[in-house]
Order: C-alpha cells, then structure tokens, then sequence
C-alpha cells in the first residue's frame, strides 16, 4: 500500500495555507509539519478554520495558496493513494442510510485492501450497535460509533478525527475513544483530532494546534504548552513593567495596584526577572489548557508568533 | 461566476479530447461517403444517408449534452464538492465514443440485416428505419427523464412499450385495422402485466436485498453480485462495489428481460403466421433493448454517490476513489451491458422462433376468448388502461426530471398538475371519436405533449434558477425573452403538429429534432448556472 519513499515521508506537511471563502480568510498562512506516531489535537472557536484545515488535508479543497503534502503527496492529485492511508470521521457522519451496518461494513471494506474485518467486528461489539440495523435507524451517537468504526477498521496511517466528540456519550468519548487513539499511536500511525472540549485534547493529544480566525496561536507539544504557560499576579502594574526582558507575555490585567499576567517561557527565568525588576510574585497558577486557550484568544499583546 | 471552472470545463471538452473528436468526425465523413458510393452497389441504402447523417449529429448532440449535465449536475449542488472530483473524467471520449460506435455499430448491421431479410422497396425501408429510430429515441428521452430516481426507471418501462406498440400499430399494420386491434390489445394488456410484473420483481428483489436476512436476499445478493463480478474487473473491489450499488442492477437488468419477453409475447400473438412481421418485431426489441442499456449506462455514469439533496456526501468523497477511475468503471459496465442486452436478446429470439409455429392456437384462443366476453367495450378500456399507465410513468418520468434538475419539489407539483391538466385533456377529447380512430391522434396529442413538456420545462428551468441566482443578472435581463421564445417555439410546433400535419414521417422528423434540441438546450442553459453556484471549490 505504501511505497517506501512515501513512508519515510511526513504525515502532514503544510505549507503557508491560506483560503478565503469569499471575504472571510478561513485560513492564512497556515504552516505546520506533524511526525509519525503523534496525536495532534487542534482547538479553536467556531470558525476558527479546523474543519476547514482537515478538509485540505482530505483532498476535498485544493489550496488556494500554498501547499499541503500527505506522506509526500498533494491530497488533490493523487486522492486514491492518500485516502487510502487516511481514516476520516466527520462531525456529523453522513453514510448511506439505507444500507445496515454490517452491509456498510462489507460495502466500505471493498475501498481498502487493508481492512480488517474481524477488527471492525470488534469495534461494532464493543460500540453495543446492532450490525442489523440500518444506518437510518441509528440514533447520532451511533452513527457517530459506525462511523468511528468506518474510519478505523483498515488501520489507516493517519486518522482524522474532526470534532469526533459532539456526537459521542461521554462513557465512548472518555474510555473508548481515548483508548482508539492510544492503540493507533501505539502502532505507530498518527492522530489528526479537532474539537471545541479542551480536556479531551489535553488528556489525549501529544501535540496542540490553536486556531483562531484562521491563524496559527500556538503550535506546541502539549507538555510544552502546559508546563510553558504561567500565570502571575504581581504587586506592579503592567505599565510599570519592563516587558522587553520577559519572555511573551499573552494578556495581562492590571487593577492599579495589582497584576495578573500570562506569560509563556520558562517559570525560573520568569520568576528571576520578576525579581529583578523589583516585582513581587503574590500568586502563581499553572494554566490549564482552558485558560491557555483563554488567554490566546483573547490575546492582547503581539506574541502570535508560531512556537515550533 | 467560477471562471476558473468553467475555463477547466471548457478545456477538458473542447480541447482534451479535440484528436478523437477530429477522428470521429472523419470517421463520419468517411462513413457517409461510403455509404454515398454504396448506394450504386446498394440503391435501398440512398435514404439511409440521410438518416444515419441526422442520426449521428443528433445522437452527438444528444450523448455530449448528457454528459454535460451529468457533470453539471455533479457539480452544481454541491458547494463543497471534493477538489479532487473536480476534473472531468478522462472518459468524457468513451462517454461519448462508446454509444455513438454502437449505434453505428447496429445500424450497419440493421440495415444489412434488413435488406438481407426484407428486400421490400425503398420507401418501406425507409419508413420502417424511421419508425424504428424514433423509438429508440423515444426510449432514450424517456430513459433520460427519469434519471436521478432508480423507481421511475422501473416505472418507465411501461411507458416505452406504449410508445413502441402504438407506434407498431400506427403505423407498421398493413393489414386493416379492424383487424388487427383486438389482437392488438389484448397482447398488449398481457404485455403491460408481463412488464409492470418483471418491475414489481425486481424493486422486490432490491428490497430484499437490502431489508431481509431471508433465502431471497442471499439469492438476489448472489445473482447481483454473480452479474457485476462479471461485468466489471475482478480486481476492483471498490469499483464494483460502488457501481453495483448505484446501478441498481435489478432495476434495469429484470425490466430489460420483462420488456423483452413480453414484446416476443406480443410478437408471437399477433404476427406468428407472418415470418417477416416477427423478423421485424424482433428487430425493434433488439433497437430497444440496447438503447436501454445504453441510457442505462449512462444512469450509472452520471450518478455519483449522493443523497437526496443531490449534495455530496462525505462518505464517498473521504474513500480512495478518483472520478476517472469510477467513470470508466461504470462506463465499461454500460459497454458491456449492451453486449449482455444483446445476448438476452439473441436467446429470446431464438426461442420465439423456435416457438413461433406453436403460437397460432394461443392467438386463436385469445381471440375466442374475448368473443366469448362479448364485451365490445373492452377496447375501450384497455385502451384507458394504457393511458393511465402512461400517465402514471409520463409523471414519474417528470418529477424525477425535475428533481434532478433543481432538486425542487415544488417544481414536481407544477409539473404533476400540467400532466394531469393535459393528459385529461387529451384523454377527453380523445375518448369522444371513434375507437377506431382515436388512437392515431391520441399518438399526435401525446407527442404534443413530448414537445411541450420540455418546453415548459426549460422555462421553469430558467425562472427558477435565474430567481434563485440573482447574481447572475444577464440570464435574469434575458429571462424573459428567452421564455417568450421557448414558448412561442413550443406552441408553434404544437400547431404545426396538430392541424398541418403533412405526413407521419415529417411529424416523427420533427418530434425527434425538437425533443434532442430542447434536451440538448436544457443542460447548456444550466450549466454557467451551475457553476456559478459552486464557487467555493478548486
């Protein structure tokens, strides 16, 4: 299925992407390359540009600007031989609803000679979906388990998971998908997963993308972006700051006597420039990825910049 | 407007395959003159020129603007159609070559095949070719309406063999026609319930198919698949896959073989003591039968996985599957579902000749048996019978015309009442004259209808979609007029038809020139429309 110079390829290589759909700039100058064996979490408002960056990467946009490489290959021109590597779930699974799920199956399995039957068996028990029953008649978060199931079964190279959580109880989101994941990781394949729960990304994904109005905020290892995010509140107001020795500072709110700001850089060297310039730390917090995403998207200062 | 599109439309049409249309066209020429010296040799062929000239622009005119709107249609409703389905499939030649070398393919060997058969002198010749023609056209413009809904395809069986056996009656029947129509009828009432019979097993079978875990799914799942791993490459399991799924295999193969049976059926009944008549029956089924499997070639080449939107659904666009490779699958199972047409015919002709001597006592047991009924009203109803079937099929056939064009549903109402309004009409009127002769003018009225039909529904065409894309604003300038002139075109061939009618042969000529133009026309008007709308892609 794969050749060997296209394995030693990246997953994804993306190239300066820019997209507008009419007016509205979905993507700008989107840039990023994601290594085998990664989870890749991408977060963002509504709008922000994920699903419009996954279908790039499906070959169902052709970029308007720059380029996109799946294994070395352009998703547009070459569609059989990348979407036979990729496994693809949609927020809202659209499957012919006629058929049933074990038809489905048998149906789907026909597009890929990798696909493994006895594991989408598997996969359709542990979901509790009847194979009998037509597509129709599934209810949406067992359409959502189908059509997780329709994504995995051929062990794709690269699984794209665009905002798999919306249609999913919590029970399959915390434990069944969380462990999918894992295993395809394990195998060394690799995880493209969107969606707007930050606690899902956080405990799953090895590597974050932020998104917001199509532009790149932030594109780190998770432990990167954890433990690199801070949040300090000072006995300074940030006027009275010297920001040009600190690392970027995200957003900062000053009440006149007090401080809090978001800064991303390491905690001691903070911490002894703080000292230096004769501020007080009064309280320190350590940002969850919620408050990260907070502070990115509202983000006052200009530190947008790419951290790869 | 998306120019970029259209400039790539334009490029793959004109430009792409410019050698091989140069090559058909000299193909062409080189057949027509051959034909002109063939005619010292062969004075029957003379009239044939002209025809097969008329014959081949308008089948190339017909088979390009087919595949122009099916690709339009792909590519019209849908704003996110995948990127990579975008191009053209590189079988625009073979969508467009394969069908135009088969019927040049039989129509030489119709016509040796006939002369061979029926040294009768040209001007029967000439008039039995048309007839024939016309009702592989009729099959073809009624196979096109009812793309884009798999049922009425099914449903719009009955509607051909109408055409086809009022068409026989008309206008092949030498002998008088008091005659001739019980037998006429009655074979044709056992026609009807053979046809809609083989249609009702067939949208059972793909029930079954899909819905029951029963014997019978396991039985038609295996003949389906026994047939499609026969026409389509082993190796090409999605393919297959994918287009047995579309083609509704059942939907056209149990209908080819009931329209078959039951046309030698009718052929047996009435013309078993005249070889000749059978011959020539016979003939006609087999012009049938491979225009239906070619428009059902093109029912599969045109429909790409969609749902009832006609929008893209991602589940196909997400699977490793190029628009090049799924068109020349299902265009090879086209090609070979003539040969497969062509062999059940080949079968079926066989045995009716082997039964033909037996057939004499059937049809005098039908005959006696409706003597015995006594009911001299019975052709009457028959006669409504078949109309009301028609009817039926002739709105299916439209709604589904409609749908695939707009998919609007409002369009269908509008649509439906115009049927209804007419067909009462005509039925009304018709149903005053002499049942003996009624049935030629209901012929007349019912190709009225077939001109009009497209006529109106070009303009509903143009004043939706022209209100729909306000942007567009020379089409919406040019609505109006163009409307009037559709219009006023449509009205006037209606009364050149009916009150100046100079002969049947004029009448058939014009019915297949309006009906392949305005089937022509109707994709070309949709097209920039179509493309317009689909601005966010490529």
């Amino acid at each position: 299925m794969t050749s060997s110079n296209s394995t030693t390829q990246l997953p994804v290589s993306i190239e300066s992407l820019s997209r507008q759909f009419g007016n509205k700039n979905a993507l700008n100058n989107v840039s990023l390359n994601i290594q085998a064996g990664q989870v890749f979490g991408i977060v963002g408002e509504n709008g922000a540009g994920k699903t419009t960056l996954i279908k790039h990467l499906l070959g169902l946009y052709k970029a308007q600007q720059g380029s996109v490489k799946i294994f070395g290959l352009d998703p547009v021109e070459s569609p059989e031989q990348v979407l036979s590597r990729i496994g693809y779930l949609s927020e809202e699974p659209d499957m012919p609803a006629w058929m049933t799920v074990s038809e489905l199956l048998n149906y789907t399995a026909s597009f890929y000679p990798s696909w493994d039957m006895t594991y989408a068996n598997e996969l359709i028990d542990m979901f509790e979906v009847s194979p009998n029953k037509k597509v129709k008649d599934l209810s949406k978060g067992q359409k959502a388990r189908v059509g997780l199931c329709l994504a995995q079964a051929h062990r794709p190279d690269l699984l794209l998971l665009d905002e798999p959580s919306s249609g999913l109880d919590p029970n399959v989101r915390n434990d069944i998908l969380a462990a999918i994941i894992r295993t395809v990781v394990d195998e060394g394949r690799t995880v493209i997963f969107s969606s707007h729960l930050l606690e899902e990304v956080e405990r799953v994904s090895d590597h974050l993308l932020m998104l917001s109005h199509g532009h790149v905020l932030l594109s780190d290892s998770m432990d990167n972006v954890l433990t690199q995010h801070h949040r300090f509140v000072i006995n300074k107001t940030f006027n009275e700051l010297t920001t040009q020795n600190l690392p970027p500072i995200i957003r900062s709110d000053s009440n006149g006597k007090e401080c809090v700001i978001d800064v991303f850089g390491d905690k001691q060297a903070i911490e002894a420039e703080l000292a230096a310039q004769g501020s007080k730390v009064l309280s320190y917090k350590s940002m969850t990825l919620n408050d990260i995403f907070v502070a990115r998207s509202k983000q006052q200062h200009p530190t947008a910049e790419t951290m790869q | 407007m998306n120019t970029r599109m259209i400039r790539s439309l334009l490029w793959e049409i004109v430009f792409r395959d410019k050698l091989r249309f140069l090559l058909l066209l000299a193909g062409s020429l080189l057949a027509v003159t051959v034909f002109n010296v063939g005619v010292d040799y062969f004075p029957n062929l003379s009239e044939f020129t002209h025809f097969l000239i008329g014959f081949y622009f308008l089948s190339g005119l017909y088979f390009v603007s087919a595949f122009s709107y099916a690709q339009f249609n792909q590519q019209t409703f849908e704003s996110e159609f995948p990127a990579h389905l975008h191009r053209l499939p590189l079988s625009t030649r073979m969508l467009v070559a394969l069908p135009l070398i088969s019927g040049w393919l039989f129509l030489f060997g119709y016509s040796e095949l006939w002369l061979a058969i029926l040294p009768t002198d040209e001007a029967t010749v000439t008039n039995h070719f048309s007839l024939l023609l016309v009702c592989g056209i009729a099959v073809s413009w009624f196979q096109s309406l009812s793309w884009g809904l798999n049922r009425s395809f099914l449903v719009s069986g009955p509607i051909l063999v109408t055409v086809i056996t009022l068409t026989v009656v008309c206008f092949t029947n030498t002998k008088p026609f008091s005659d001739t129509l019980i037998p006429y009828s009655v074979a044709y009432s056992g026609l009807i319930v053979i046809l809609i019979i083989g249609c009702g097993v067939s949208y059972l079978a793909v029930k079954q198919a899909r819905q029951g875990s029963s014997l019978s799914k396991k039985l038609s799942f295996s003949l389906s698949r026994f047939f499609v791993r026969t026409l389509t490459q082993p190796h090409q399991d999605g393919l297959t896959a994918q287009v047995w799924y579309e083609s509704r295999l059942f939907g056209w193969m149990l209908p080819a073989f009931a329209t078959a049976a039951s046309i030698v059926m009718l052929v047996l009944l009435i013309n078993a003591t005249d070889p000749q008549n059978i011959l020539q029956a016979i003939i006609m089924l087999c012009f049938s039968l491979i225009y239906l499997s070619g428009i059902a070639g093109f029912n599969f080449a045109r429909s790409h996985p969609t749902n009832g939107d006609f929008s893209m659904m991602s589940f196909w666009a997400t699977r490793p599957l190029s628009s090049v490779k799924l068109a020349n699958a299902k265009l090879l199972m086209a090609f070979k579902s003539i040969v497969y047409s062509l062999s059940i015919f080949i079968g079926l002709m066989i045995l009716s000749l082997l039964a033909a001597s037996e057939t004499s006592a059937v049809n005098q047991l039908w005959q006696s048996t409706i003597n015995t009924i006594g009911w001299t009203d019975a052709i009457s109803v028959i006669a409504l019978a078949i109309i009301l079937v028609s009817l039926l099929a002739w709105i299916t056939c439209s709604l589904a015309m409609s749908v695939s064009l707009l998919g609007n549903k409002k369009i269908n109402r509008i649509i439906t009442m115009m049927f209804v309004v007419v067909m009462i009409g005509v039925f009304g009127i018709s149903i005053q004259w002499n049942v003996t002769t009624w049935l030629k003018p209901l012929i007349l009225q019912f190709g009225t209808v077939l001109i009009i039909v497209p006529g109106i529904s070009a303009m509903i065409v143009l004043a939706v979609l022209s209100d729909h894309f306000k942007s567009l604003a020379p089409l919406s300038v040019l609505k109006k007029p163009v409307l009037s002139i559709i219009f006023l075109l449509s009205g006037l061939i209606t009364f050149i038809l009916v009150l100046n009618l100079p002969t049947a042969m004029t009448y058939l000529l014009l019915l297949i020139a309006a009906t392949l133009t305005l089937l022509a026309a109707l994709p070309l008007l949709a097209a920039p429309i179509a493309l317009a709308k689909n601005r966010h892609v490529a």
